[in-house]
Formats: structure tokens, sequence, C-alpha cells
């Protein structure tokens, strides 16, 4: 067996920084590949990490020019391939791809807070709210037809596993990335109830979004990624350590079972280079949370080393509009400054508030 | 300040040329008790002021050879010197494309197709941020940093009316609708406000009977457009953005009253203060009526043209 098969050779006397063998692409990712990103908070700095070394990350929904890279970020731009913000759980992926295809909007997915008028699916996009519910549904209704373009035209999709803990509305069944009542809305347990998704729903749900956008785009490939960062807090009855393992564990069960299933589902694991022993905590911030920079640097360092970005070459340019062309010079003169959990934008930390 | 004139500095662009042709071709009730100096440049050289002490000093030798230009010698602006400050354009302007753009509203929907919607509270960002940190916010607040005199923040004039019949703003479904455009305009109109309002400077406003449409200037304003460069009138001359010396003359005559207002009626109760000392002077035989038997300078068209004098031929063949 060659030493990567075992402990010892593999990961004792291994170090996470120089690690060779720990990730194969399934795959080829091309820099003129058209990548659009997805999931929870840690996705946003695999997003970045890409656009700084030339890959084409795709940017439907592009900021106004004159606001300032901040003010785009708090309205939800350029965080991801959408302005959809977070994805936590894999219900939402699909619940968003099922939209996206409908592109029907309702009012019952609009919060109301203080007068101000939020999208309960996105409710971080808009930092003071929509003036009114037509507003809010009628910028939902172009998001949704930016997301279907984008499902259509993506050539590989990168996805963040987060949570698979989840609020949601008994009556219609929409899952919501927030606990109703935290950014805005009521907590009604007449209304809402928590679930908490188990393997089965997971993965099934995963591959009945594949077969949504595989309809409209029959050789996208996707690339999954379990999010080291632990829950923030939980609404389960266990300790917030058990239901983070617990999460983690099923997230990462999923993950390993798709990309073994299907021959487009690739998995990268930078679950375990920050979360493993092998790093010693080493990657996480103070907190025991949140990713430090340099994890963030460590775990792309292997995407690249399989995925290797190449010195731009004329003919290789890839076809980005005027929008995504501002967004990768944005990007180039940014430079590394997103790698800070400050600069991440995560709606769970909310909670923080709530603990005792 | 200035031998008991109220004495305004001016600092602008090529715009200047308009109101600058108004002053010395034309008669103003206010002419001997004003005095006005320009400080003038093409587009944004002005950026190239920088203040040292109590002045706006040049950086470079090409800018003071224009201020010394334009203002009749000066290769400097002393503050102290003036009574009030104007600035105008300077990159004050209201655009057509801010009014409807790529990004649009709720709002904007109801007058056409909007190629990316943004939340209200989104496009007034947009905006606040399109007309912030421009020259004339810049020069503003450094004039403020050191003197509390007014200062009256003027646009550089709006585009010709005929634009709306020539692309690209014929497309604009937008703009042909007034009430939509009267939405769109005051609402740049309160963001520019407020940022001047946090120079401390005001903003003066294109008289209202130049406006064709809010955010268009009427077609009778740009024939016999006037620049810096070019300060001979030609009557078929238009550019779509520079104005005549009618245009400049009715903003000669806002700014004279809007100053008046900000400074306490220090514009023109002064002449009505010196008219005693002003008719014993040999100029009294070319005194005004007494102005307070006169309508507002804002409301009244200033007087019939007069030839223009000497140097203002020397200024148009650029000699000096």
């Amino acid at each position: 067996l060659p030493p990567e098969r075992f402990w010892r050779s593999g990961v004792s006397e291994s170090h996470p920084l120089t690690v060779e063998n720990l990730y194969r692409k399934k795959f080829a990712v091309a820099q003129s590949d058209k990548i659009a990103t997805a999931g929870s908070c840690f996705a946003q700095h695999v997003s970045n990490h890409l656009r700084q070394n030339g890959f084409t990350v795709m940017d439907a929904e592009p900021p106004p020019p004159a606001l300032s890279e901040e003010s785009a970020r708090s309205f939800g731009y350029s965080i991801y391939s959408a302005r959809y913000g977070n994805i936590y759980t894999v219900r939402q992926l699909l619940q968003l791809a099922r939209d996206a295809q409908s592109g029907a909007a309702d009012a019952s997915d609009v919060w109301e807070k203080d007068g101000r008028y939020y999208d309960a699916l996105r409710p971080n996009i808009e930092p003071q709210g929509f003036d009114s519910v037509e507003e809010a549904l009628a910028l939902r209704r172009q998001h949704l037809a930016s997301v279907r373009d984008m499902f259509a035209q993506m050539d590989v999709f990168i996805f963040t596993l987060g949570l698979t803990e989840a609020w949601v509305d008994k009556r219609s069944g929409r899952v919501y990335p927030t606990a109703p009542g935290t950014i805005a809305g009521d907590y009604d347990p007449g209304i809402h109830e928590f679930h908490n998704f188990g393997f089965n729903e997971i993965y099934d749900d995963f591959v009945e979004f594949f077969r949504l956008v595989r309809a409209s785009n029959p050789n996208f490939r996707t690339i999954l990624t379990v999010s080291p960062v632990a829950l923030t807090a939980t609404a389960s009855d266990d300790h917030v350590l058990l239901a983070t393992t617990y999460s983690k564990s099923l997230l990462r069960g999923v993950a390993g079972a798709l990309s073994k299933k299907f021959r487009r589902i690739d998995y990268f694991p930078s679950y375990e280079v920050i979360a493993s022993p092998w790093s010693r905590g080493f990657f996480y911030e103070s907190n025991m949370r949140s990713v430090s920079p340099a994890g963030v640097a460590a775990v792309m360092r292997i995407f690249f080393d399989q995925h290797t970005p190449q010195p731009k070459q004329k003919e290789e340019a890839p076809a980005l509009n005027p929008a995504e062309r501002r967004a990768a010079k944005r990007e180039a003169r940014r430079g590394g400054k997103r790698d800070s959990e400050e600069s991440v934008v995560c709606e769970d930390l909310l909670l923080e508030t709530f603990a005792p | 300040v200035t031998g008991g004139r109220f004495s305004i500095c001016v600092l602008g662009s090529s715009h200047v040329a308009a109101v600058v042709a108004a002053w010395r071709r034309r008669t103003f009730r206010l002419q001997k008790q004003v005095s006005l100096t320009f400080f003038a440049a093409p587009n944004l050289s002005l950026d190239e002021l920088e203040l040292e002490g109590r002045s706006l000093v040049p950086r470079s030798d090409d800018l003071r050879g224009k201020i010394a230009y334009t203002s009749g010698g000066k290769e400097r602006v002393d503050i102290d010197d003036y009574d009030a400050f104007v600035t105008l354009g300077l990159g004050f302007s209201i655009a057509p494309r801010d009014l409807t753009g790529e990004y649009g509203t709720v709002e904007h929907l109801a007058s056409g197709p909007v190629q990316r919607l943004v939340s209200r509270v989104c496009y007034e960002e947009m905006l606040m941020a399109t007309f912030g940190n421009r020259l004339y916010l810049n020069l503003a607040g450094t004039i403020r940093s050191v003197t509390s005199a007014p200062i009256l923040a003027v646009p550089k004039p709006f585009k010709s009316e005929t634009a709306l019949d020539e692309p690209p703003l014929r497309e604009k479904t937008h703009l042909r609708d007034p009430a939509f455009l009267e939405r769109q305009f005051a609402i740049c109109a309160r963001m520019t406000e407020q940022l001047c309002a946090t120079r401390g400077a005001q903003v003066l406003w294109p008289p209202a009977e130049t406006m064709a449409l809010p955010g268009f200037t009427k077609r009778e304003f740009t024939m016999g457009a006037l620049r810096l460069t070019r300060l001979k009138h030609d009557p078929s001359h238009a550019d779509g953005k520079h104005m005549n010396e009618d245009y400049g003359c009715l903003v000669l005559n806002a700014i004279f009253a809007k100053l008046d207002e900000m400074s306490d009626g220090q514009v023109i109760k002064r002449r009505r203060r010196e008219r005693p000392e002003a008719a014993a002077t040999p100029d009294a035989a070319t005194a005004q009526p007494d102005p307070s038997v006169l309508p507002s300078p804002r409301v009244r068209p200033c007087e019939a043209p007069t030839p223009p004098p000497a140097s203002m031929a020397c200024a148009a063949s650029g000699r000096r």
C-alpha cells in the first residue's frame, strides 16, 4: 500500500501544510470553466480564492458599479455567484433550484420587522430590509431568473454543506436559513418547527437537485465540500459539540456517498484538513469555531495542487461579461484581504447574541 | 472684504465660461457692489489646488497659468480675500444615467423596463456613492475648514433636451415620463444637498426657466455655447453640454440672490447702504434705479447685452 494509506505515514508523520495525495481530482477544472459557488459561510473563502487565482467565478447578479466593495457585500453582492446568501442545508439548495425553475415568489416568504420587509429565504441581503412586500417579491423574482441562468450556464458547481438543522414552515414545508425572529419575522410554534435532516433526506435532496439542474445543463460537474465551521448553537436537545459532530458526520457521509455514486460529483476534503486531529486545532481561531486565514490557505493549496492555476493566455481568456470582469478586477485589487472571519457574512453568528 | 464690495470667488471648469461672458458683457444691478473673481480650468484640473495656510495653491505650473489667466493674474486663491465661494461644475452633475441607468428600482418599472432591479435603499446608496467624493465637495470641505463664509455649489448645466431625441437616451423610455423624471430628480437633489450640507455648502440648482424637464436644459440655452477657450459668440454653436450667455446671466442672478439669502442680506443690502457713496463717484451717471423697487434678481433677467469690452476680445482669441 502507498504511504498515504497508513495513518502513521499518512497523518502522524505528515503535515497538513505539505501533505501530498490527500485529494486526487476526479475531473479537471479549467480556469475558463464557469464556476458557480454556494453553501455555508466557509464557501465564501473558496469563492474568494478561486477568483484570486484567476478562475472564472460567475457573478449572475453583479453589484452596481458605484457601490464600494464593503457596501456591495452588505447588500449580498459578490459573496457567491448569485445573491442567495448562505445556503446552509441541502433542502434549502433544492428549494432554490425549484423556485428558480418555477420563477414563483410568494408573499408568505416575506418577513416583517419594524415596518421593513425581509426575504425570509435570504434575510441578510438587504441590511435595512425592503420598503414593501412588493419590492421584496420583485427583487426575488429577478433573483430567481438570475439563478436559473446561472444553473443553466455553469460548468462547475462548488457547494459547501454546512448544517443539518433548519427551521421549517409546517404549512408549506419551506425551509429558512435563519430561525424566525433572529433577523426578522416572528417565531410561531404553530407555524414553525425545528427539523434536523437525516442522511437519507440530505442524500435524496441533493440527488433531486442534481437531477433538476441536469435537465437544463446535462454536463455540469459538482465539487462538494463540508464546512469545518462548528455550529454556533443547536436547537436539538444535545450539547452543541455532540450536535456539531452529528451534523458534520452526516454531511461528510452524504458527500462521500454522492461522490462514490456519481461520476460528475467530486468531494474535496477541506473538512479533514481543518477539523481532524491532524491539524491539532491549529487552523481554528481562538473561539475554536471560525477558520483562520492560514487554515483557508492550507485548504486552497491542496485544491490548487490538483486544479493548477495557469498563467493566463489570451486565447484562453474566459468569456466574462463586463460585470464579471469588474468583479475579477476588484478581486485582483483586493488580494487576500477577505480571509479573515470578519469579512465573511454568516447569519448564524447572530445566534451568539442569544447565548447566556 | 475688498473695498466694500461683496467679493465672490468662483471656482469652476469650462462651464464657468457662460457666467464669465454674462458678467463681462451684460449689466447687472449689483455690478458695482459685487466683485467676481474666476478661477477656472478645464474639466477637473482644479483638483491640483492644495491648501497651504489659508490659500488654495496650484500644485502645477500649468494650473497656475490657467487660474492666473481666468482670474486676472492671481496665482493662488487667498481665502480671506472673499466673502463667499461658488463652485461651478467640478464634478457636480446630475447626468441622465443618474436618473435611469442600467440599474433601477421597482418605481422605475412603472415607466419602462429595468435591466437590473435593485431595492430603493440600495439605489439611493448607489446614488450617494456616485455623487460623493467629487471635486466640488472636496474643495468645499477644504474651504470650510478655514472659513465660515458662505459656499454655494452650482451643478454643471444639465444636458440639452435635444439629447432625449438622440441615441442612447432616445431608447430610455423612463426619460419620456416627466412625473418619473421629477421624482428621480428629487431623489438625486436630496442626495446632493445632503452631501453638500456635510461640507457646509448649499446647492443652487439651475433656474427653473432654464429647464425643459428635470435634468435637461432648454435647447435655447445651448445655442451659442461658450467654453473657456471659446468665449466668442457664435449663435449656431451648440455641443449639448455647454451653455450660452443667457444661461450664464440667469445663473449669475440666482447666485447673487442665493448668496444674499445665505449671508443675511449682505449682497443686496450692502448696495443700499453704499448707494449714496456710489452716487458721489464718477460712475454715478451709470448708476441703476433704486433697488428697493426692483424685483428680485433671481427672477429678473440681466439687462440687454452690451458690446464686449476690449479685454473680452483678447480672452476670446486666446491672447492676454
